[in-house]
C-alpha cells in the first residue's frame, strides 16, 4: 500500500514540475528568447523555492526520480544517429577527433582551474 | 490510432528493455566504458536494425522520453536549492572554472574547424556541443547548423567525458570534490551532473550548477561571437 502511495506522490509531483515547464515555454514563446522553456521553468521553480513560496517537499520526490532516470531519457536522442551515418564519411570523420580533444580540454581546464582556486582559498584562510 | 498506440508501446518497450540490460551489465561490471547510456543505445540501434523499424518512426514513438527529459531539466532546481549555501560559498570558483572550461572548448572547436576547413554548417553544428541539449539545439539552429548533428555531438561529447573523464581527473591529480563535479558538469552537462552525483552530494550539486552556468554563459556569448566573426 505504501508503495502505491509513493508512486502516486511521484506522479503528482511530476505534474507540478510539468506546470513549471509549460509556464517556461509560454514565457519563451511570448518574449521570443533564446533560453529554452525548460531552463526558464527551472529558474522559476528555483526562485519559488528560494523565496519559500513553495515547499521543497512538494517536488523533491518527483525530481529525485527524474534525475535518477536521466540516462534512460537520453537513449532515444542518441539513437537518432541512425539517420545520420552518412555525415561521418569523408571530411566528417574529422568531427570525432575534434569532439574528443576539445572535450578533454574542457574537463582538464575546468577541473584544474577550480581546484587551484579552491586551494588558494584554503591557504588564505590559514 | 491503433497503429500509433502500438508504435508508442513498442518503442517504449524496446527502450526500457535495452536500458535494463545496459544497467544490469553496468551493475555487474562497473567500468566507466560500460556506461549504461552507451551500451543501451548500441543495443537499441541493433534492435531497431534487426526489427526493421524506421529511425523516424522510432523517434515519433519515443516522444514521451523527450518530454520527461525537459521535466528533468526543470527538476534540477531542487538539488540547486538544497546545496545553495555550499554554492554561495564557492561562487567565484564556479564562475571562473566554468567560464575558462567552456570558453576554451568554444575556442578549440572554432580553431580546429578552421584548420581542417570544415564547412560552415558543420562548424555551426559543433560549436554549441558542450551545452545542455535543449539549449544546444536552439543555438545551433540560430547559427545555421544541422540540429540533429548537434544532438549527436552533445551526446558524443558527454559520453567521451563520462568514459574518459573520471580517469583523466585522477591522472591529472584533481581530487577536490567540487572541482571534480564542476569539471564533469561543464563537459557532460546533465549526464556529468548525474555521474558526479554518484561520487557524492557535493560533487553532484557542483555538477548541476556547472551545467546551468555553462548553459547560461554559452547562450549569451555564442550569438555575440557569431556576430563578431561575421564582421
Amino acid at each position: 500500500m505504501g508503495n502505491v502511495r509513493n508512486i502516486g506522490t511521484i506522479i503528482l509531483q511530476i505534474i507540478i514540475l510539468s506546470i513549471f515547464y509549460l509556464i517556461g515555454t509560454w514565457i519563451q514563446a511570448f518574449f521570443n528568447i533564446i533560453i529554452p522553456g525548460s531552463i526558464i521553468g527551472m529558474l522559476l521553480l528555483f526562485l519559488l523555492l528560494m523565496t519559500k513560496k513553495l515547499n521543497v517537499n512538494w517536488v523533491s520526490e518527483g525530481s529525485k526520480t527524474l534525475i535518477k532516470l536521466l540516462p534512460l531519457l537520453f537513449i532515444p536522442a542518441t539513437t537518432g544517429i541512425i539517420n545520420y551515418f552518412h555525415l561521418f564519411s569523408g571530411r566528417g570523420v574529422l568531427l570525432f577527433p575534434i569532439a574528443l580533444s576539445s572535450t578533454l580540454m574542457v574537463i582538464l581546464i575546468a577541473g584544474t582551474v577550480s581546484q587551484y582556486l579552491g586551494r588558494k582559498r584554503l591557504r588564505n584562510h590559514e | 490510432m491503433i497503429t500509433l498506440l502500438g508504435t508508442v508501446f513498442f518503442c517504449v518497450l524496446i527502450t526500457l528493455l535495452s536500458y535494463f540490460i545496459g544497467l544490469k551489465l553496468y551493475r555487474k561490471y562497473p567500468k566507466d566504458w560500460l556506461n549504461p547510456l552507451y551500451t543501451s543505445s548500441v543495443l537499441l540501434i541493433i534492435l531497431l536494425l534487426v526489427t526493421h523499424v524506421n529511425g523516424d518512426t522510432y523517434q515519433e514513438g519515443s516522444f514521451i522520453f523527450n518530454l520527461l527529459l525537459q521535466l528533468a531539466i526543470v527538476s534540477l532546481a531542487v538539488p540547486l536549492f538544497k546545496q545553495w549555501s555550499l554554492l554561495k560559498k564557492h561562487y567565484k570558483k564556479i564562475c571562473i572554472g566554468v567560464i575558462c572550461g567552456t570558453g576554451l572548448g568554444l575556442t578549440a572547436v572554432s580553431v580546429m574547424s578552421y584548420v581542417f576547413h570544415l564547412n560552415e554548417q558543420l562548424t555551426a553544428s559543433l560549436i554549441p556541443r558542450s551545452v545542455t541539449l535543449p539549449i544546444a539545439i536552439t543555438i545551433s539552429s540560430d547559427l545555421g547548423g544541422i540540429t540533429t548533428t548537434t544532438v549527436f555531438f552533445v551526446i558524443v561529447s558527454a559520453l567521451i567525458s563520462l568514459i574518459i573523464g573520471p580517469k583523466l581527473l585522477k591522472r591529472a591529480g584533481i581530487k577536490s570534490k567540487s572541482a571534480k563535479g564542476l569539471a564533469m558538469g561543464t563537459s557532460a552537462q546533465m549526464l556529468g551532473a548525474n555521474r558526479s552525483l554518484s561520487w557524492g552530494e557535493e560533487e553532484g550539486a557542483m555538477g548541476s550548477v556547472a551545467m546551468t552556468t555553462s548553459a547560461l554563459f554559452l547562450s549569451i556569448s555564442v550569438p555575440i561571437i557569431a556576430t563578431v566573426l561575421n564582421l
